[in-house]
C-alpha cells in the first residue's frame, strides 16, 4: 500500500499538479458515461471531437499569446472575416464556378487575412508600443466592422450561402468526419512542439515571465511577439476554414459568441493570464473540458445560461488554482529557466 | 499544497455534483417516450418567451420528453446543439433558427439521421426545405396592417412620411415583413411616401441610434412602422425625447404601426400609443409545430411544406372585437 502510495506520488501527483484540470476532466467524462443518456456512443463522440477540433485550433493560437502575458480580441473576428470572404470567393466571386480554383484560392486568403491580422497586431504592439488588448481590440473592431460591411455588399443576407460540396469535406461532412479533427490536432501537435522543443518556444516563456530581463539578457523580444501575433492570427485563419466548412455558409457573425469560450478553455486549462505558464497540453485539457460540458448539457437539456454561469464558476476557481501555482512559481520559473 | 488539494478537490465536486444532479433528472421508465429537441435561437422577446413555452407545454401535453437548447443568437452554436440532439437521439427536432441560411446544414444532418425537423416562426428558403415550416405569413400580415393604416388615412385625408424599422436580413421573418410593408406603401402612393429604413440587426441599441438619426435626417417624418413588438423600448425612447410620445388625439402625438401582438404592443394600443399591430400566434404556432412533428414522427407529411398563421390585424378601431382572439390579451393591464 505504502508502495503504491509512493508510486502515485512520484509519478501521478506531479501530472495532476501541473495539470489540475485534467482529475477534473477525467472524473467529468466518467460522470458523463454513467449519468449522461447516449453521450458515450459513436455518434456522439465524433460529435465531441468535431466539436472540439476549431476551438483547439483557435484557442492553440491564443495560447501562444497568453503565455506571452498578452491577449489577443482579434482572434473571433479573423474567423469572421475569414468567412464571409472565403465563402464569397467560393460562391459569388467569378472563380466560384470552378471549385478546383475558388477552394484553394479562399483556403490561401483566409489564412492570409489571419496573417496580415497578426502581423498588424504584432507592429502595433511593438513598433506603437501599444498594450496587446488595446491593438487587438482595435483590430477586432476594425475587422468585424469590414465583415459586416463587407456581407451587407455582396450579399442581401448576413450570411453567404452555396459553397461548393467539396469545401464540406474540411467540416467533416459524412466519411470524411476525421479531417478536421486531424488538421486541429497537427496544428496542435506543431504548437506543441513549437514551444516545447525550440529556441523560439522557450523565448516566448522568458518574455512571458519578464520581458525586461529578456530583452536585458539579449532575447529578440520585438520579433517574438510578432511571431506570436503572426501565429494567432493565422491559427484564427485556419479556424475560420473549419468553422466556415462545418457550418456550410459564410457568416458575418460566426465570431460574435466564441471569445468567451475560446479564453475560458485557455485560463481553465491552466494557463496562467500573467504569462510564463502553462502552454497548449494545457489548452487541449481545457478545451476538451469545455466542449465536454456544452455537449453534456446539450444532450441532458440544461439550458445555456445555467452553462454560462458554471464556465464563470469554472473561471475564477482556475484563476484561483493559477494563483496558488503562482505562489510556487519561484519553483516551477527555476525548473523552466533550467530547460531553457 | 493544501490549498491547492482544496481547489482540485472543489473542482472535481463542482463537475460531479452537477453533471450527475442533471443526470438524475433523466426518468428511466421501460416504455418508450417520444422525445423532442427544441433548438431555439433566444428568448430576446415576449413572443419568442411564450412561443418557446407554448412549445414545451403542448410537447408534454401531449406525452412527449421535450429537450430544449438555446443558441443565444449564435448560428454555428445553433448547428453544434442540433448535432448534440440527434446524437441523443431524439425522435424529431423542432427549430426556431437564428439564420435560414445557415441552419440548412443541421437539416440536411436530420434528412441523413432521418429524423424531421420542423422550423417554427423564421421559414428557410432554397433547395433545402425542412419537413414542415410553421409560420406567420409574415408579408401578407406585414401589408395588412399598414394597408388599413393607408385606408384610415385616406378617409381622414391625412398624408404620411414613413420611417420604416428593418430587422436582421438574415431572418426571413424581417424580409419577408419588410416586403409587406414595402408593398402596402408602394400600393398606397397617395397617403403613404417611405422616408427612411432603419436597420437594426434586432438590437434594441443600433435601433435606438438608427431612429435617433433617421428622424434628426428626417423632420417631416411622422409615421414609424415597426417590424416587431420588441422594439418599442427605443421607439418609446426616441419620441420621448422628441417630445413626441403621447396618446392618439394628442397634438403631439406620433404613430406607430407595429407587428407581433405581443403584451408590449398589444399594451400600447390598448393605452393609445400604438395605431395597429399584426398579431401573430405564439401559441397556435408552437401548437401547430408540436403537432406536425409528432405526425411526422408517425410517417404523415403536411399536405405544404409551409403551415401559415394568418394572425389577426389589431387596431385602435376593432380593439375590443379582435384583441381578445390574441394570445396576449390575457396579460394586459
Amino acid at each position: 500500500m505504502n508502495e503504491l502510495y509512493a508510486i502515485c506520488k512520484r509519478n501521478v501527483w506531479p501530472v495532476f499538479r501541473d495539470m489540475p484540470i485534467l482529475p477534473l476532466l477525467i472524473v467529468s467524462f466518467i460522470v458523463a458515461i454513467v449519468y449522461v443518456p447516449l453521450f458515450f456512443t459513436l455518434d456522439n463522440l465524433r460529435n465531441y471531437l468535431l466539436q472540439s477540433s476549431d476551438l483547439l485550433i483557435i484557442s492553440c493560437g491564443l495560447t501562444f499569446v497568453v503565455l506571452n502575458g498578452g491577449i489577443d480580441f482579434s482572434v473571433t473576428s479573423i474567423l469572421t472575416l475569414g468567412s464571409v470572404v472565403g465563402a464569397y470567393i467560393m460562391a459569388l466571386s467569378p472563380l466560384a464556378p470552378v471549385p478546383a480554383y475558388s477552394i484553394p484560392v479562399a483556403i490561401v486568403v483566409m489564412m492570409g487575412i489571419g496573417l496580415l491580422v497578426g502581423v498588424v497586431n504584432g507592429l502595433s504592439v511593438t513598433k506603437l508600443k501599444m498594450p496587446s488588448f488595446v491593438a487587438t481590440l482595435a483590430t477586432q473592431l476594425i475587422i468585424l466592422g469590414l465583415a459586416v460591411q463587407f456581407t451587407s455588399m455582396v450579399s442581401d443576407t448576413s450570411s453567404i450561402a452555396g459553397l461548393p460540396e467539396a469545401f464540406f469535406v474540411l467540416g467533416g461532412e459524412g466519411r470524411f468526419f476525421f479531417v478536421p479533427i486531424l488538421i486541429a490536432f497537427s496544428v496542435w501537435l506543431v504548437s506543441y512542439w513549437l514551444l516545447g522543443r525550440t529556441i523560439f518556444g522557450k523565448r516566448v516563456y522568458a518574455i512571458g515571465v519578464n520581458p525586461r530581463v529578456s530583452f536585458i539578457s539579449g532575447l529578440p523580444v520585438k520579433r517574438t511577439i510578432v511571431l506570436l501575433m503572426v501565429i494567432s492570427g493565422l491559427f484564427a485563419g485556419v479556424a475560420s476554414i473549419i468553422a466556415t466548412a462545418r457550418n456550410q455558409v459564410g457568416m458575418s457573425s460566426l465570431g460574435d459568441k466564441m471569445f468567451l469560450t475560446t479564453i475560458a478553455s485557455v485560463i481553465v486549462g491552466g494557463t496562467s493570464t500573467s504569462g510564463g505558464l502553462g502552454g497548449v497540453h494545457k489548452t487541449l485539457l481545457g478545451v476538451l473540458f469545455i466542449t465536454l460540458l456544452n455537449n453534456a448539457m446539450n444532450l441532458l437539456g440544461v439550458g445555456w445560461y445555467t452553462m454560462m454561469i458554471v464556465l464563470g464558476v469554472l473561471i475564477i476557481l482556475s484563476a484561483v488554482s493559477s494563483y496558488l501555482l503562482n505562489s510556487r512559481a519561484g519553483w516551477t520559473w527555476k525548473r523552466k529557466v533550467a530547460d531553457v | 499544497m493544501k490549498k491547492r488539494l482544496i481547489v482540485n478537490a472543489l473542482l472535481m465536486l463542482l463537475a460531479a455534483v452537477f453533471l450527475s444532479a442533471c443526470g438524475r433528472q433523466k426518468d428511466t421508465k421501460g416504455e418508450k417516450t417520444i422525445t423532442l429537441g427544441l433548438s431555439y435561437d433566444s428568448l430576446e422577446s415576449a413572443w419568442l418567451v411564450m412561443n418557446h413555452s407554448a412549445v414545451i407545454k403542448e410537447g408534454k401535453k401531449r406525452g412527449a420528453e421535450v429537450i430544449s437548447v438555446m443558441a443565444e443568437g449564435d448560428a454555428a452554436k445553433q448547428n453544434v446543439q442540433i448535432e448534440n440532439l440527434l446524437a441523443r437521439r431524439v425522435d424529431a427536432i423542432l427549430c426556431f433558427p437564428k439564420d435560414s441560411s445557415a441552419i440548412v446544414k443541421s437539416i440536411k444532418n436530420c434528412r441523413a439521421a432521418g429524423v424531421p425537423i420542423v422550423m417554427i416562426n423564421r421559414s428557410v428558403s432554397g433547395s433545402v426545405l425542412p419537413d414542415a415550416q410553421v409560420i406567420a405569413n409574415n408579408k401578407a400580415m406585414g401589408q395588412k396592417v399598414l394597408q388599413t393604416f393607408a385606408d384610415r388615412a385616406r378617409l381622414e385625408g391625412k398624408t404620411y412620411n414613413v420611417v420604416l424599422l428593418i430587422g436582421n436580413l438574415s431572418d426571413e421573418n424581417a424580409a419577408l415583413r419588410k416586403a409587406g410593408h414595402r408593398k402596402a406603401i408602394a400600393d398606397n402612393p397617395d397617403v403613404l411616401k417611405l422616408m427612411a429604413e432603419v436597420p437594426t440587426e434586432w438590437n434594441l441599441d443600433t435601433a435606438l441610434k438608427g431612429l435617433q438619426n433617421a428622424l434628426q435626417a428626417n423632420p417631416d417624418a411622422n409615421l414609424i412602422v415597426t417590424p416587431s413588438d420588441y422594439l418599442w423600448p427605443p421607439i418609446r425612447s426616441v419620441l420621448e425625447q422628441r417630445g413626441r410620445w403621447a396618446k392618439i388625439g394628442a397634438a403631439n402625438h406620433f404613430p406607430v404601426v407595429s407587428f407581433d401582438g405581443d403584451e408590449v404592443g398589444m399594451q400600447y394600443l390598448k393605452d393609445g400609443y400604438n395605431w395597429g399591430d399584426a398579431a401573430q400566434d405564439a401559441v397556435e404556432e408552437a401548437q401547430l409545430a408540436v403537432e406536425w412533428a409528432l405526425k411526422l414522427i408517425e410517417g404523415k407529411t403536411p399536405p405544404q411544406n409551409t403551415i401559415y398563421d394568418d394572425g389577426q390585424i389589431v387596431t385602435i378601431d376593432n380593439f375590443k372585437e379582435v384583441a381578445p382572439k390574441v394570445w396576449s390579451y390575457s396579460l394586459l393591464k
